[in-house]
This record gives structure tokens, C-alpha cells and sequence, in this order.
């Protein structure tokens, strides 16, 4: 009998150096290594029946990223944890794994929104958030660069941004942020930061700040819930 | 812990997981607790360093000692190679991301000639005086291995000692030495010194050469009493007993082999007269099937790879070949790891092998012919015929396959226009045969590549005597292979020819070199076994500047009188073998492999192998 299992985890210190297909194929030999019974995908070159909700860029970190992975067999979510815990190299973890019943749509085709925050480190001082935020919010348009398949281009950003709040970094200068993000609608959280320094007349560097992924979203009776949020058995 | 890059540049960089570590099994040791911190470098990129089996049991090797910690540093690639300049950020380790300078070996594999300006580039990064002769006590002890030390001498300027043959033989010895210097009042150079009565090292300011008029070596002497005249490279003898490791670190990223690596025996009974592994690692020495099939089962478990490769210099020539495969066919057929087969010879038994293994892709069949006809094969001693190949070509089509890929080369010792049509029509009748098929039994086209790389003479072969073609004479030689294929489902290729003349130059090369090397990196060369990244003009204008002719050293042919750089050391194979050997290949004639007939070459001095193999007449 096989059954789908949603894990929830977190990208850490140099982990966040490792691309997206890259850090796929590290949990695929982490499962390997766990003896875990994956099962694979028919056809000319069978794979792992694994997947993550979305790319993270490289260079993010996450506290807060899922997937989902098929096994052959029912186990137990708490020993699978401690098993592939085991085999990950440092950097990577598994916070959670959640069984999930009959009929719950994959990780990828859930997700709808993400929460971020962006830290300035020096770029900005923790003055220029207070107070700034507000009027950054209520402008009529938030105008950014949007990679699109056409190319980079100017786009108003404003209905992809739910909520920007001064985010608590141990002192260093953050913003927190919840977004659109999913196939249909997606924001990079770079694109706000990037707005936000532009609104308060600041350079912009992508390379001087640290970005997180804290949570991904899917919706459920027209609320946001996190993506392991009542998909259990 | 700090990386030696800021983050802020490592994602300026491409791929800047190559320069972070913390792999899966990567070790992890306290520096501070360790008599001895040994940093195993690779001069090219991480992907290419990381995919070197001798990296990975060295690396076991030497961590398997608690007073030892080996770290890994690889070259870094230009664009980080730039901002570790302007920051002024030294070379680096990736396991405690400090410093070379901070280490007591710098070690270096060199694999092939082409990455000499990355060595240099290194220790400059690193800054640690290039030359050997600057270096103070405060230095690393530069040390190098691998293939290329077997002729060490274009490097002998920059580097303090070079390490011939197997590593898992002297390094104990080594560390133990270093540590009762380290105790002493003694310097480093006294620990070097302490060195000269080991076998297997070769320490260049020791000896001294001269020169004739006409460029040859006049003499090349030691100039210390212990100094030996001959130096001998030192090998294991009992493959079952020697260590292997049972894991290997998992990169982050894709290198350029991701998949376990069983290593069935060293050395090679062929004797192709044009390879130098052929000879320099003889003699053959095999692993048992048990101890592979445990090596594999450990590092399957241990690295989570879904692919085992069999390496070897010719996998077919393993005894116990069947035995073994189905053991690894039994072991992990039912766990979705694969297993690849490079360097197999095509009979009924491979073809019926990769049937099972591969299941349902058919990846391309290869058959190294080297030479276009049967008397040229003769002469390099390449002991597979047209026959060989049409029958293999026939079973493999009969099959499924429809792929095939030949590989030659261009400007063999005695090479006629007559061997270069042969490529052309050897691959017309791999076609042709395709094409006696009965039509239904070929529902996908048919393709053969043809590829041709430049014969480079190397030391230690029985051609090391012989002039290497010159860059245009490939190029034209190359034109009549091309022009000799007439069917269009053959594609023939052909190799950088600037880059196998400067390997000429480099592979047979003596001290002279190092300011041509030197020069060369100046000028800014890095890289040079990468087509993209080679600059031949840098390499030219290094020879002009330094007013070193790379004829003399690469389009020459030496009389055996004559001294040769690499003279003074032994791979085991004595001149005198290899020089008959050389006169019988102008005859075209061959010479039987090991497990025939020996053919006394020297190699039996080693005391083990298959020299004492029992169906081995002697």
C-alpha cells in the first residue's frame, strides 16, 4: 500500500549555496541512504516520486519549505523524521512529516502564498523601517522589476503584497513580509525589498541582504493555512 | 563557522557551493588538536576534482589517523579567482575554510600536464612562495603526486618533493617523521633531508643537470651523498589487505562522476605501447570479488548514489569479471542502482550483461580502435581486430543498439595516408553492417562518431623516443581522416590540436620549463585543458619570451643515447624493455599480454601481482 507523506523543512548556513535541483537530488540520496521504500516513476528513467512546493532562490534560507514524497509502505511519520534526520548533511532538516489522506493536493499545486523576511543587514538602519512602512504601503502603485518570460520589466507589485510589517532581527535592520507565490501569482520578496529601498531613496543591493522563507501558504475556506495544515489522515 | 568568502561574494560566483564544503562525509576534525594538517589540492574545478578516486581514498586514507587532518582546496574558478584578488582573500581550504599557508603539506595531484598554471596560480593565491627555493620555515612542505610526477621535472623548480606512485604505501611514514621533527629543534629542511632514504621520493634540489650545446641533457647528477641515482615508485602489493575507503563524500552539487567507485585492480596487462598507465602502473594487481562486493555494498549504504562504476584500466581483463557482476547484479538490481561498465571489451558476455543492466536504455556502444588499419594496430600493440570490432558491432545491433562511438588517434609513430582512410572505412563498414539488417529489424537510424584525439608520446612508453606531429601536420592528418568517410551517418571529430601540442611539450618537458610555466601564468593562462579556457596565444608569447623552443621537446626524435629527463626514475619498467618494445613496434609486431606470457619488462622487481600469478609461464 503506498502512501503520500508531506515533510516540512528547513535550509540552513551553507545549505542555502545549493540550488533548487541540487538540494532535491541531496534528499533523494538522503532517502537512499535512510533505506527508505521510495517509490519510483514508471517509464525510460525512473525517479523518486519526490517533490518540493517551490524553488527557493539561491542564497535563501528556510524555516519553512515543503515537499512531498510516495512510499511503498505506511510508516510511522515520527521514525521517518529521525531516519532521514540521520543521513542529511548539515544545513538541511526535517521539521515535520505529515501523512496525508485520500485526495490532498500536491505541495506544488497547493501553495498560494509564502511568508518572507528580508534582511538589510547595513543598508538600512532600523529608522528608515519605523515609520517608513506605512506610507511605502498606502502608495497608489509599488512599482518594481519583475522577471517575467519576456524579460525584466517594470510591474506594479501592490495586490501581490498582503502584508509588510517590521520584522524583530536581533537588532539587525528586517522586513517581514507575507506574498503571492504559486503558479498563478508570484513575488519574490528581492522585488519589495527593492521597492522599499528605491521609496526611501536608498541603493539596492541584492548581494548585501539575507533573505528566509518562514512559512508557505495554501488556501482553505478563503483563509490562508500553512501547507501541512489539515492534510493529515 | 566563517566561510573564507563573504557571502556577499560567493553568490556573485557561479557555483558557489565548490567553494563552501560540509558535504555528507565530509570529516570533521579540531585543527587545533592535530599534529598534522595536510591539504590535498586540486589544481582544476571542484566537479572535476571531486569525480578523482585517488582524492577520495587518499582523503579516507589519511583522516583515518587521529593525528592527522587532510582538508580538500580546489581551483577556483575565474570569476572567484578575481574577487579573492581585489579582497585579497588567500586560498583556502574548504573543510576549516583557512588558509594553505597554514597548513604543513600542501599537496597536489597532477593529473594531466594541462593544469601546471593552476598549480602555480594556487600557491600564488595561497601566498606561498612559488618557488621552492623561497620558501621559508614558515612555509607549507609542497608535495605532489599522481601521474604526471613520473616526469616531474618541468615542475621541479616549484615544488619540494614529489611523491612516485601508490599513496597508501609512504604517507604513514611521512607523518610519523614529520611529527618527530615537529618535536625537535630541527628545520624543515632537516625533515626533507631526513627523507633521501625513502624509495618513492624524488626531491629535486638534490640533483643537478646540465647541459650539452645542442639542448640535451649533459648530465643530471645528485649533489648529496644520500641523494639516490634511481628513484623507484612504490606500490602495493596485496589489493585485499590495502585500505579502502568505506565511504565517499556526497557533493551538494553535480560533478562530473556522481556514482560510487570500485576499483578492481591497478595496472593494466595490455601493454598498448602508446599508454603510459599501461606501463608506469604495472605491474596488474587485482582485488578479490568478495572484497569488491563489500567496498560496494559500503559505499552504496553509505552515500546513497544510484550508480557503482567499475573502474580499471580494461575491466574485461578482471578474472573474476562474471563472478563480480552478477554479485553486483545480485546485490542491487532490486534497489535501483545501476551499474556502469566503462573500458569493457564488446563480446557475448558484455553484450548479454548490459542487457540485463541496462533493461531498457541503450546507451552508445565504445570501441577504442585507435588506429584505421590492422598494421598500425600492430605497432601500438592494440590487440583488437576489424573482426573484433565488425562481430562486436553485429551482436550489439542484433540487440538494440544503434549507437556507435570509435575513438582514434591521429600521428602514431610510422603512420601512413593509408592508416587515416582506414578510420574513415572502418566506420563506413560499422554502417554497412547495420544496414545487412533486414529492415524491420532497424527501426532507428543508425549513428557512429568517430573521434580522433593527438597522439602525445609520454614518458615511460616505448614512443617516449619519438616525435610528436606538429599542430598542423594533425590538422591536415585530420582532414584525410574526415574526407575518408562516405557514408552520412558517421560523424567524425577531432581534438584541440594547440592544446595536445602543448601537452607534448609538457609531458616529456625538463627543468627548462619552469619559467615557460611561470611565464605562461603570468600572461595569464589558467585552465589549459579546457577548450573554452585555453589561451595559446599567452603559451606562445611565454615560449617567445623565455626563448624556449617547444620543438625540441615535442617534434624531436631522442637517439637512446641521449639522457632524458625522466631518466632518473623508475616506474619498474626497465629503458632497456621499453626500447625493444620500440623496435618491435616498427616491425609491426606485437607483443603478447601479461597473463600469456611475461615478457620480462621489470615490473616482477615489485614482488607481487600477476608476475607471481601461477598460470604465468615465467
Amino acid at each position: 500500500m503506498t502512501k503520500m507523506y508531506r515533510f516540512k523543512f528547513e535550509k540552513s548556513g551553507i545549505a542555502k549555496f545549493t540550488g533548487h535541483l541540487d538540494c532535491l537530488q541531496t534528499f533523494q540520496r538522503a532517502i537512499k541512504r535512510a533505506d527508505l521504500p521510495i517509490c519510483y516513476s514508471q517509464g525510460f528513467n525512473p525517479h523518486q516520486q519526490l517533490d518540493f512546493a517551490q524553488p527557493l532562490s539561491l542564497g535563501y534560507t528556510t524555516v519553512g519549505d515543503y515537499g512531498d514524497f510516495k512510499l511503498s509502505k505506511d510508516l510511522d511519520a515520527e521514525e521517518v523524521t529521525i531516519k532521514l534526520n540521520k543521513v542529511l548533511p548539515k544545513g538541511l532538516k526535517v521539521l515535520e512529516i505529515t501523512k496525508l489522506k485520500e485526495g490532498v493536493k500536491n505541495t506544488m499545486a497547493s501553495i498560494s502564498a509564502a511568508r518572507y523576511v528580508a534582511i538589510f543587514n547595513d543598508i538600512l538602519a532600523e529608522s528608515d523601517i519605523e515609520g517608513n512602512l506605512d506610507s511605502f504601503l498606502k502608495q497608489e502603485e509599488i512599482l518594481a522589476m519583475k522577471k517575467t518570460k519576456q524579460g525584466v520589466k517594470e510591474a506594479d507589485i501592490k495586490q501581490d503584497i498582503f502584508e509588510v510589517y517590521k520584522a524583530d532581527y536581533n537588532g539587525i535592520p528586517a522586513i517581514g513580509m507575507l506574498v503571492a507565490s504559486g503558479s498563478v501569482r508570484n513575488l519574490k520578496p528581492e522585488s519589495v525589498a527593492a521597492a522599499f529601498c528605491t521609496f526611501l531613496g536608498k541603493q539596492y543591493n541584492r548581494y548585501k541582504l539575507d533573505f528566509e522563507r518562514i512559512e508557505m501558504y495554501m488556501e482553505k475556506d478563503n483563509k490562508l493555512v500553512p501547507l501541512n495544515f489539515g492534510v493529515d489522515e | 563557522m566563517k566561510n573564507m568568502v563573504p557571502d556577499e561574494i560567493l553568490l556573485q560566483v557561479s557555483k558557489p557551493t565548490r567553494y563552501v564544503g560540509g558535504e555528507f562525509n565530509m570529516v570533521e576534525k579540531d585543527a587545533d588538536k592535530v599534529d598534522v594538517r595536510f591539504a590535498f589540492c586540486f589544481p582544476d574545478v571542484y566537479e572535476v576534482g571531486m569525480s578523482h578516486l585517488g582524492l577520495q581514498i587518499l582523503y579516507y586514507f589519511l583522516n583515518r589517523r587521529e593525528d592527522t587532518y587532510c582538508e580538500r582546496s580546489f581551483s577556483p574558478w575565474g570569476d572567484l579567482e578575481e574577487k579573492m584578488r581585489e579582497n585579497n582573500i588567500p586560498m583556502f581550504s574548504l573543510e576549516t575554510q583557512q588558509p594553505l599557508k597554514n597548513f604543513d603539506f600542501v599537496g597536489f595531484t597532477l593529473q594531466y600536464e594541462l593544469c601546471y598554471t593552476n598549480l602555480i596560480n594556487m600557491l600564488d593565491l595561497a601566498h606561498i612562495p612559488i618557488h621552492s627555493k623561497d620558501r621559508t620555515e614558515g612555509d607549507p612542505i609542497i608535495i605532489c603526486g599522481g601521474s604526471c610526477a613520473y616526469n616531474p621535472e618541468p615542475l621541479a623548480e616549484f615544488v619540494d618533493i614529489f611523491y612516485l606512485g601508490e599513496g597508501e604505501v609512504l604517507y604513514d611514514e611521512i607523518i610519523e617523521r614529520y611529527k618527530n621533527y615537529k618535536k625537535s629543534n630541527k628545520t624543515k629542511a632537516d625533515f626533507i633531508e631526513s627523507l633521501l632514504d625513502l624509495d618513492g621520493l624524488y626531491i629535486p634540489k638534490y640533483y643537478d643537470v646540465e647541459y650539452k650545446e645542442n639542448g640535451e641533457i649533459k648530465s643530471f647528477k645528485p649533489n648529496h651523498p644520500k641523494a639516490r641515482k634511481t628513484i623507484k615508485k612504490v606500490i602495493v602489493t596485496d589489493m585485499d589487505k590495502v585500505f579502502y575507503p568505506e565511504k565517499q563524500i556526497v557533493p551538494f552539487m553535480e560533478v562530473i562522476h556522481d556514482r560510487v567507485t570500485l576499483e578492481l585492480f591497478r595496472g593494466c596487462i595490455r601493454g598498448c605501447r602508446f599508454c603510459q598507465a599501461g606501463f608506469a602502473y604495472r605491474p596488474v594487481r587485482e582485488k578479490k570479488v568478495d572484497t569488491l562486493l563489500e567496498n560496494a555494498r559500503n559505499l552504496v549504504k553509505n552515500s546513497g548514489h544510484d550508480e557503482i562504476s567499475l573502474i580499471s584500466l580494461s575491466t574485461s581483463d578482471f578474472t573474476c569479471f562474471p563472478e563480480l557482476a552478477n554479485g553486483l547484479l545480485d546485490d542491487f538490481a532490486e534497489k535501483s542502482v545501476n551499474i556502469s561498465l566503462p573500458s569493457l571489451r564488446i563480446d557475448a558476455f558484455s553484450i548479454d550483461l548490459m542487457e540485463k543492466i541496462q533493461e531498457v536504455r541503450k546507451s552508445s556502444l565504445t570501441f577504442a580502435a585507435e588506429a584505421g588499419t590492422q598494421r598500425l594496430r600492430n605497432v601500438i600493440n592494440k590487440n583488437i581486430t576489424e573482426e573484433n570490432i565488425l562481430t562486436g558491432c553485429k551482436m550489439a545491433f542484433d540487440g538494440g543498439w544503434n549507437k556507435v562511438k570509435l575513438y582514434f588517434m591521429l600521428g602514431l609513430p610510422t603512420e601512413t595516408e593509408e592508416d587515416l582512410v582506414g578510420i574513415g572505412d572502418l566506420a563506413d563498414k560499422i554502417v554497412d553492417k547495420y544496414f545487412e539488417m533486414p529492415k524491420e529489424l532497424r527501426p532507428r537510424p543508425v549513428t557512429v562518431k568517430a573521434s580522433a584525439s593527438c597522439f602525445v608520446p609520454k614518458p615511460f612508453t616505448p614512443f617516449q623516443w619519438d616525435a610528436q606531429d606538429t599542430y598542423e601536420e594533425f590538422g591536415r592528418k585530420a582532414r584525410i581522416a574526415k574526407n575518408s568517410v562516405t557514408r552520412k551517418q558517421v560523424r567524425f571529430t577531432y581534438h584541440n590540436t594547440k592544446m595536445s601540442s602543448l601537452e607534448g611539450v609538457m609531458s616529456r618537458g625538463d627543468r627548462r620549463l619552469a619559467k615557460v610555466i611561470y611565464k605562461a601564468w603570468e600572461n595569464g593562462c589558467r585552465y589549459d585543458g579546457w577548450t573554452d579556457q585555453f589561451n595559446p596565444e599567452g603559451w606562445a608569447s611565454a615560449f617567445d619570451e623565455t626563448g624556449v623552443d617547444p620543438a625540441f621537446y615535442a617534434n624531436r626524435v631522442r637517439s637512446y643515447d641521449e639522457i632524458l629527463p625522466w631518466d632518473h626514475i623508475s616506474v619498474g619498467v626497465s629503458r632497456q624493455f621499453l626500447k625493444e618494445e620500440r623496435e618491435k613496434a616498427l616491425k609491426a609486431e606485437t607483443t603478447p599480454n601479461c597473463r600469456q606470457e611475461c615478457s620480462n619488462c621489470g615490473a616482477k622487481s615489485f614482488g607481487g601481482g600477476v608476475c607471481y600469478d601461477k598460470n604465468v609461464q615465467v
